[in-house]
């Protein structure tokens, strides 16, 4: 006998998804989540962004498989960050996202959620983010939008990094921008973060999270 | 937009029909993360067993966008391993695929991506309606008393 169900799977981390949606919300911070290959230059976007945003507190979830690098280099910088490592987990997911927080304990500000070097899974798992934010880098290639649609077609906005290697690489940035324009809207910012260097385009994102940060809505908040 | 560049797009994400043909099963990437929802495929299967008075499960009806990162195979392998000793042991996992939705950019009209991305009304360029060909539902289960 056939017995019509209807149920949706990942209802468990959609459902932790929507309790940190609401934490995040109560606390006035701005989520977002940050995917990317490992290598994009997630962790330098993150670190120059918050040099940007001098008036704007940025905190760090910081998710990797192993090793506390990251979070102790972000925390040098005086950034407060937590580390998760997934032990083998391609992605996070909403379950492990409130520790980190709880860890960072941040009541107002931008909060990263570094993810998990990887241009597939994370793109399954609504961490209860306001914003998705991919680093893209030019070295990857210019066809990566054409073959990972998941990932590009669930960015809100792209940071196209690593520009200043476009000619070594050959990047044809057209094809890039078709790859993209054929499954998402998305804003794309471009940047250049050489170390010892000034960013180039840093400018453009960190005034894009902060216009999102100003949008939060201004409601009741947890004191 | 040539024709050449589309057909990279939404090349068969499961590799199902990829260089070792078709119906061979993917070695390729191990699909962690469809443990937990196999998991979660057997305490859904298992609820509607008990609710329902039945002793068996014996087909399984899962609906699976085509921009899904979820693996057939990888939830087959999981399965049959998890499900062992349970009222779901040797049910038939059925797996439908849904497409994703695209707009087309000249007429506007919505259709569901088959094979190419022209419009097949005007012929016109489309763009992919977000949010869209994600589904991952289990649609129904068949068990007997």
């Amino acid at each position: 006998m056939e017995v019509i169900l209807m149920k949706e799977l990942l209802e468990a981390n959609d459902k932790l998804a929507e309790e940190n949606r609401a934490y995040f919300s109560s606390r006035h911070l701005l989520a977002v989540n940050l995917m990317g290959s490992p290598g994009a230059g997630k962790t330098t976007l993150i670190s120059a962004v918050a040099r940007e945003l001098p008036d704007i507190p940025v905190g760090v979830i910081e998710g990797d498989i192993a090793s506390s690098i990251d979070a102790e280099s972000l925390t040098k910088q005086g950034i407060p960050s937590s580390q998760i490592n997934t032990r083998g987990e391609c992605h996070l997911d909403s379950r492990v996202i409130r520790q980190g927080a709880d860890r960072i304990d941040m009541r107002d500000g931008i909060v990263f959620i570094e993810n998990v070097g990887n241009l597939i899974c994370p793109a399954e798992f609504d961490l209860g983010e306001n914003i998705r934010l991919l680093a893209a880098s030019v070295p990857e290639g210019d066809d990566k939008p054409f073959k990972y649609v998941p990932m590009f077609s669930y960015a809100d906005a792209v940071v196209l990094t690593k520009c200043d290697l476009r000619d070594a690489v050959g990047f044809d940035g057209p094809n890039f921008l078709r790859g993209l324009r054929a499954v998402s809207q998305a804003p794309v910012f471009e940047v250049s973060l050489k170390k010892g260097r000034d960013g180039e385009g840093i400018g453009a994102v960190a005034a894009y999270l902060r216009e999102q940060y100003e949008a939060l809505a201004t409601g009741p908040r947890e004191n | 937009m040539r024709p050449l560049l589309w057909l990279l797009l939404f090349r068969d994400p499961r590799g199902r029909n990829g260089p070792r043909g078709p119906g061979r099963k993917r070695m390729g990437r191990m699909g962690m993360h469809e443990l937990p929802v196999v998991l979660d495929i057997i305490r859904v299967a298992d609820e509607a067993a008990e609710k329902n008075g039945f002793r068996k499960i014996t087909k399984i009806d899962l609906v699976i966008g085509e921009l899904s990162s979820i693996v057939d195979e990888s939830v087959q392998m999981y399965f049959e391993i998890a499900a062992k000793d349970g009222p779901c042991s040797g049910a038939e996992l059925v797996f439908e695929h849904r497409p994703a939705l695209l707009k087309c950019r000249d007429c506007g009209r919505t259709f569901p991506h088959a094979k190419s991305f022209c419009c097949p009304v005007c012929g016109g360029d489309s763009v992919l309606v977000k949010g869209t060909g994600r589904e991952f539902y289990i649609r129904s289960v068949d068990g007997q008393t």
